[in-house]
């Protein structure tokens, strides 16, 4: 791929957060990106700066330290781990593409390791409650043309998703919605965040109190009297108000984050908000969408489900897929140190796991494939500097709400830095070859 | 993401101003990051650690059967650390996986 001369290109998909907006434009001359247009200020800074501090060299541990090494020898030792590793772990994946997931779920069942993706970390349990109680979605089409009733809950947008709330909600310009004033928007959250600063209406529930909180909105909703006058430090009258809302409503949108998937409750505070939208459904119209992180996490979990059945968290140890989180999850399984090699691709392990996860990941040795240097190489025995999903490379991720986009590279990568899928393909043969004894 | 986010009257009430450091400890460990007033409010009694290595210091591994740790929700105890050091990523990585 050259790119000489100075271009403009249009419909580029972001490949930052969840959103994946797709309708950014790039100015690209000399295989550089010069500038973006459309994106939230997070997308113009990645496209701007992804090319800095970056490792473009393998590196493998030798006497201790990491060192220079060929690609071919990063992919020999890699594949030398892997192959001899009894239970190895495949960590990361929503910053990548489907095909490298793919490739990835082949590799750990030729070496019978666990595929876990960042989800274990995000929004897991809100899959643990989707498999319980079961999920009324939609597209974010759905948000942006039809909803008269945008709601954040645990979730803060405006830093986490910066074009959600102008681009699929509260402030899009919808075929059916066209302007703010035909939307009313919501925040629940433990705290006013700037999110929050832009809602019609903002409620704010005391740490660890959603639970309680939704409990006494579906009672409200079926029309049951409260008997408390203060539930999770929000008024009785404030709930019966809520919940009069979201019944009167066209057309509401629920979206959460880990606001409720990372506190006292987890799953069920997930399962709990699921079953409020399908209560709602019996008197309007009522979407749940999880606002998912990563760019790919979404399609990290939906390959993952294709290809095993599972979404995350999959053991292909005894040479068929089992599912068994809180048991098959990687914080779990590093804290009961029974993982003996690792590969962390696509995401930053040590600044995300527990310290007790780290202190014992650290102890067996770790494949990382990253494009960034993270604190993860520092504990690394061998390193693998690869390609922008997005930028450099193309490939299939899926958005927040399942939509599939086709990314496409806008420019070259640096020479000698292979993709994600390349590198796993390549430790994919080699440990074929050992396996088979060649 | 060495710091913490602080309600003013608790950064008052813990005797510090803002921009000192504070220690952050539960029952799993303790970590030192930067005391600063919470660009977004906050109520009196809650704390905002930005996710990274610091925050992992304190974050138990217990994930009650779900895979998920407790990033949020957790009891934690704040106090004034003018005269300690924060940790670089390179210190925090090896104190971390030391022994």
């Amino acid at each position: 791929m050259t790119t000489t001369s100075k271009k403009t290109i249009q419909g580029v998909i972001c490949p930052f957060c969840g959103s994946t907006c797709d309708d950014l434009e790039a100015t690209v001359e000399n295989g550089k990106v010069l500038a973006t247009r459309g994106g939230c200020s997070t997308s113009l800074s990645k496209f701007l700066n992804y090319n800095l501090e970056r490792p473009l060299t393998a590196l493998v541990k030798k006497d201790g330290e990491l060192r220079e090494a060929s690609y071919e020898d990063a992919v020999r030792r890699s594949a030398e781990i892997l192959a001899n590793a009894k239970y190895p772990i495949l960590y990361g994946w929503g910053s990548t593409c489907n095909e490298a997931v793919r490739t990835g779920l082949e590799l750990a069942e030729w070496i019978g390791g666990v595929m876990d993706n960042t989800a274990t970390f995000c929004h897991g349990p809100s899959l643990l409650a989707a498999q319980e109680v079961g999920m009324v979605t939609g597209t974010l089409g759905h948000a942006m043309h039809q909803a008269d009733l945008v709601i954040y809950w645990g979730s803060n947008p405006v830093h986490s998703h910066p074009h959600h709330v102008m681009r699929y909600s509260a402030l899009s310009k919808g075929r059916f919605r066209p302007s703010r004033k035909d939307r009313t928007m919501v925040v629940v959250d433990v705290r006013k965040t700037d999110t929050a600063k832009l809602a019609d209406q903002f409620i704010q529930v005391t740490p660890n109190g959603d639970y309680e909180f939704i409990s006494a909105l579906r009672m409200a909703v079926r029309g049951d009297e409260l008997e408390q006058d203060v539930i999770a430090g929000v008024p009785a009258e404030r709930i019966e108000e809520l919940a009069e809302l979201m019944t009167s409503c066209e057309f509401g949108v629920l979206f959460f984050g880990l606001g409720l998937t990372a506190s006292e409750g987890r799953h069920r505070n997930v399962d709990i908000a699921l079953s409020l939208v399908r209560d709602l459904n019996a008197r309007t119209k009522f979407l749940i969408v999880p606002m998912r992180g990563h760019f790919d996490i979404t399609g990290a979990c939906q390959v993952s489900a294709w290809v095993t059945g599972y979404p995350y968290a999959v053991d292909l140890s005894q040479g068929y897929p089992r599912y068994n989180p809180g048991d098959t999850t990687t914080v779990d399984i590093l804290a009961r140190k029974d993982c003996d090699a690792a590969l962390v691709i696509a995401a930053d392990a040590v600044s995300n796991f527990p310290v007790e996860a780290t202190r014992n990941l650290a102890k067996v040795p770790v494949i990382t494939i990253d494009p960034h240097p993270t604190p993860t190489m520092l504990i690394s025995e061998v390193v693998f500097p690869t390609t922008f999903v997005g930028i450099e490379t193309g490939g299939v991720i899926y958005r927040m709400d399942g939509v599939a986009l086709m990314t496409k590279p806008i420019v070259p990568p640096p020479p000698g830095v292979h993709s994600d899928v390349e590198i796993l393909q390549d430790i994919l043969l080699q440990v074929k070859k050992l396996k088979m004894g060649q | 993401m060495a710091v913490c986010e602080l309600n003013p009257d608790d950064l008052r009430s813990i005797g510090i101003t803002q921009g000192q450091n504070v220690r952050v400890a539960t029952k799993t460990g303790s970590v030192i990051v930067k005391a600063v007033i919470a660009s977004q409010t906050l109520p009196r009694g809650v704390i905002f650690v930005p996710y990274g290595p610091w925050v992992n210091m304190v974050i138990p591994a217990e994930t009650y059967g779900t895979g998920m740790p407790s990033f949020k929700g957790l009891e934690a105890e704040v106090t004034a650390a003018a005269d300690e050091k924060i940790l670089s990523v390179r210190s925090l990585v090896a104190y971390m996986t030391r022994g």
